[in-house]
Parts: C-alpha cells; structure tokens; sequence
C-alpha cells in the first residue's frame, strides 16, 4: 500500500533526474553540431582562444541558440500541457487552438509592414496581442455554441480553434503573397519556424524571459489544479478551486507564453501537442507530473530537434527549419502513441 | 436558544430561475444538523438544484442560504471545507488509481501542489475501506465498472469530510453491497456529527433507511418530516402510479402499473 502511494513521486523524481542529466549533454550537442556538422576543433579552438571566429561561432550563435531553444522549448510545453489540462483534452495544445496562428499573424504585421529598426519589439508586441485575440476569439465562439449546443467544454473549443487556425493561416499566406519577394520570404521562413538567436533584439528576449517565463513558472505552481478540473467544473468547484478566474488566468499565462516563444522562433508546432503526451503515457497522467516535466522535457525535445535541423542542413546543402523537424519527430510519434493507447484501453 | 434552531441547513425564500421558468420557487427549509435526509421526487422536480446550491456550486436568483447559522464562505477552498458534493456524473481523469482519485478528495485540506500528507493517505484509505472497495485501490480508475467508479467517488466526497456531505443519486448504479456499505457509512458520519443529504429516486429505499424525507415536485418542497409524515406527500406526488403499505417492518412502495 506505502508502495502504491508514493508511486507518482517515484515516478516524477526518476523522469525528472533523467532530463536533469540529459539536458547539459543537450546542450553539449548542440554547441558541438553546426551546419557543417559535427566540429571538435572548433570547440576546443572556441575555448583556447577568446578572439577568435570560432568563439565567436559558439558563444554568440550556437550557445545562444541553444538557451533559445531550452526557453521556446520549455514554453511551448508548459502552455500545451495547460491547456490539455485546461480543456480536458489531450488533443488541444496553442498550435492546434489556433493561438500561436493568431500570434503569427500579429508578428507578421509588423515583419511585412513595419520599419525593420521596429520589428524586435513591436513583433513581441504583436504577436501577443494577436495570441491574446486569438483566444478570446475562439473561447467566446465556443461558449456561444455551448449555450445552445450543451455539449462539453473541450469539443467546441477544439473545432473553434481548428477554424480560427485555418483562417489565421489563410490571412497569414494572403499578407505574405501581396508582400514583396524579400519580406515575402522571410514570413515564410519564419511560419514553419527557426531557432536563429542572431536574429533576435534584447527586447524579444526581455519579454520571453521576463514576460512569458514567469507566466510560465505561475502555471507550474497551479499544476494540481488540472486534476481537480479533470473531474468536471462542478466538482472542482466543490473541491475548493475558483473554476472561473482560474480558466481566466490559465488562458492569459498561456497566451503570453505562446505570444512571446512565437515572436522569438515563429511557428514551432508539436512541442505543446506531443511532449506533455508522452509524459502522460510514459510517466503518470497526474497533471502535476505531466505539468512539471513538460518544461524540462519541451526543452529537451527541442533542443533536440534544432541540433537535428542543423545536422541535416550539411547533408541537405540548404537551412531546414525547425518546425519541420518537430513536426516530422512530432506527428508519428503522436500516432504512435494514439494507436498504443487505443490498444490499451 | 435561538442560535441553536439555526443550525443545520436553514433555507429562505431560495429561488432559481432560468428566463420565465422556474427551477425553484421560494423553497424555505430547515434541515437539522447531524441528520441523514433523503431528497426525493419526480424528474425535474429541482433535487438537483437545491443540492447545487446548498453546495454553492449555483448561485440562486433569490433568497438567502445559512450552513450553521453562517452565510457560504466567500472563498471556494473554505466553502469546499465546509460542504462537498457528489454530482450525478462526475468525470475521472484516466491514468490516475481509485487510491488517488479519492485522495483528490483532501485538496481543500491541502497545501502547495496539493500533496497530500501521511494522514491524507490513510483517510482515503479509511474511505476505501468503508466502502468495502480497498482491494481497488491501485486500479486504474478507467479500468473500473461504474458501479465501483460510482463507489470510488463517494469515498472521493466522504474524504473530503466536511460538515455538510450532498450526494446525488449515489445510489444509481449500485448493487445490494454497495448500497448498504454507502448507507452504513452515511449513517456513520450522521453519528459523527455531520449533516448529510441524499437525492434518490428509489422509495422503499427512502422510506426504509432515512430518518428524514423531503419530498420535492416542480421546484417546490411537497413534504418534509419523518418516512410516516412523509407518506402523505408521497401519496399526492405519486398517487396514480403507487400505493403504499405499511408492514411490520418498513413501509413500502409498490408500483402498480396500468
């Protein structure tokens, strides 16, 4: 019985020891690969000597790239596991509800119209307040249809935001194809998502750090709230838990961490989908496990992810954005991990 | 005196409306405390509601609510440790055991994370046992029947130990077992001094194993009192499809269909 109690501890603290670990050699890897592949000289060369083209290659590209990726990574996840936890559905994360479209087409706005000395901090600007529409768009339109239809919480706003998604992606490649050629480019590129520290301004990494990973950290501190709103809003409402301000506040920290990780990387989708999925099948579906792990293990994944899309642009000759990795790293193994639990249950 | 008859559940003048039709008009009641009341009536007759509100999971349109003489807390965690509530249809999160489903059950008790500490484990455990279901314990609840799901919520809200334990047709999905471990551990916790109300549809259950009836039909309270004063109301609700008998043992209700 003592076994059976602390088994979620157990659990917790043995996948969390394994990120620890797993997450200097993470960043190891990815200071060591580089678009011309994997690189011990230049390393050892970064380190004897401080002036050099190679110090300045690791420690102004690729460590930076690296905290970029751990920060988006770690970001992306935390926010997908809330709002699987939010929605009571595993299926639902930003990218899906159409958020992180929303805070596309904000920063696009300002990609393609305005002054380039602008863009650093009116993109994060932007792209928040176009996460922030997003959501208040789809929440509305899915209470609207839940009035009339009473059907559960989580269905409306998935196809709500499956929808706004859809037409926020629309809107984007319409402003991208009246552009010109060279801003035209540049929102493409970034749409299927990079991690390029170089590009950023101090203000966009202001606000991931100061903004968006508090926001972060406020969701971490109310993990065990997911459980209560997985037994339904009356229940958690009976079991102490302000269901109302708390979906509120929910939404806003998730919101702001979307807004600020897409106005730094552009659309990186299958961090927020998948990771907190895997913790759920491979660790314990308690939301506190699930909500705690995913920032260490989003920043693994994408840590990951960006080294493989570097790794593969000295094979393929031309740059790989990373949001096609994780797409290509994300999507089958959700299949998988849907086909294996079909199975189980 | 006065502060005395004012413990329990005291309701005045409680209304709900939704646009022009009412859910409740004006139900004015007293409940005394450290009593196991049974809440019966049709479908539709506003049980549910009146459980909701006394919860403070609804807020009524009129009317004022006192749990002992007191108004419902302002914040939800000491409302949540005042009453607790089972609903009809509670949803479960799959993955987690029945062990840490009815431990969920402590949260208003609990602290940061809400980890639940030694005494915690052992309330629940205690729950579990009550409810003669304690070889479930590490089950995965989605792997359970929904008797034995219903079952694991109970002791969920019996957990939650609170003054006040609402239950909403807990009964629904029960067989013979589990309907005595739930009325044995209702009993017990009346004994222990809290006060306990439960919405079924089953009469010969109500009147056989309540001390107390509150008959309910289109949002207004019918009858209240003892399962003999409460036969009159029964009778008016259910006459055309019920006759009553009184035997040596209990009173029962047989349906006669026609």
């Amino acid at each position: 019985m003592t076994s059976a109690q602390h088994v979620v501890w157990r659990r917790f603290r043995f996948a969390g020891l394994i990120a620890l670990v797993l997450l200097p050699l993470a960043a190891a890897l990815g200071t060591l690969i580089g678009s011309s592949g994997a690189d011990p000289a230049l390393l050892r060369q970064a380190f004897t000597s401080p002036d050099s083209t190679a110090a300045t290659i690791v420690f102004q590209v690729r460590l930076p790239a690296v905290l970029l990726s751990f920060l988006a990574g770690a970001l992306l996840a935390t926010s997908g596991a809330a709002m699987q936890g939010l929605v009571r559905n595993p299926l639902a994360d930003p990218y899906i509800l159409g958020i992180s479209g929303g805070a596309a087409l904000g920063a696009a706005f300002s990609l393609l119209l305005a002054p380039p000395q602008w863009a650093g901090w009116l993109t994060s600007l932007l792209a928040c307040a176009g996460a922030l529409g997003t959501t208040l768009l789809v929440a509305s339109l899915a209470s609207a249809t839940r009035e009339r239809a009473q059907s559960p919480v989580g269905h409306n706003l998935l196809l709500a935001g499956v929808m706004v998604n859809t037409i926020a992606g629309a809107l984007l490649l319409l402003g991208a194809s009246l552009a010109d050629p060279i801003r035209a480019r540049t929102v493409q590129l970034w749409m299927m998502g990079t991690i390029d520290a170089t590009r950023l301004t101090t203000s966009t990494w202001l606000v991931i750090i100061g903004v968006g990973l508090p926001a972060a950290l406020w969701l971490l501190t109310k993990s065990h709230h997911f459980n209560l709103l997985a037994l339904g809003d009356s229940e958690a409402q009976s079991l102490g838990l302000q269901t109302t301000s708390f979906r509120r506040h929910a939404l806003l920290a998730i919101t702001l961490c979307t807004g600020f990780t897409v106005a730094a990387t552009g659309l990186i989708g299958f961090v927020g989908l998948v990771v907190p999925h895997l913790i759920r099948t491979a660790v314990h579906a308690d939301n506190r496990v699930v909500v705690l792990l995913s920032p260490l293990y989003g920043a693994l994944f994408l840590a990951l992810a960006d080294t493989a899309a570097r790794g593969l642009y000295s094979v393929a000759g031309s740059s790989i954005p990373v949001g096609v990795v994780t797409a290509l790293m994300g999507a089958p193994l959700f299949l998988w991990l849907l086909v294996k639990r079909g199975a189980g249950t | 005196m006065k502060t005395h008859e004012q413990g329990g559940i005291t309701l005045h003048e409680i209304s709900v409306h939704h646009g022009r039709s009412h859910a409740l008009r004006n139900v004015s009641l007293q409940i005394q405390p450290c009593t196991l009341t049974a809440l019966t009536g049709p479908n539709g007759a506003g049980k549910s509601t009146l459980l909701n509100i006394i919860a403070g999971v609804l807020i009524p349109s009129g009317g004022t609510l006192r749990l002992n003489g007191a108004p419902l807390p302002t914040h939800q965690r000491q409302v949540a440790q005042t009453v607790a509530i089972l609903t009809q249809q509670p949803a479960h999160l799959p993955g987690l055991t029945a062990h840490e489903t009815v431990l969920l059950g402590r949260s208003p008790w609990s602290g940061a994370f809400g980890l639940p500490s030694h005494s915690d484990h052992q309330t629940a455990q205690t729950a579990l046992d009550d409810l003669g279901i304690a070889h479930l314990g590490s089950s995965p609840i989605e792997r359970l029947s929904t008797g034995e799901r219903q079952r694991v919520h109970f002791a969920r809200v019996l957990c939650q130990n609170t003054p006040f334990l609402l239950f909403d047709e807990p009964f629904s999905a029960q067989d013979v077992d589990g309907v005595g471990a739930m009325l044995r551990a209702l009993n017990m916790r009346a004994t222990q001094g809290h006060t306990v109300i439960v919405v079924l549809h089953d009469l010969n259950l109500a009147l056989g194993a309540f001390e107390s009836l509150i008959v309910m039909q289109n949002g207004e309270i019918r009858g209240h009192g003892t399962p003999d004063d409460a036969l009159a109301a029964l009778t008016k609700v259910y006459g055309q499809t019920l006759q009553f008998e009184r035997g040596d043992r209990a009173r029962v209700a047989l349906p006669v269909w026609r």
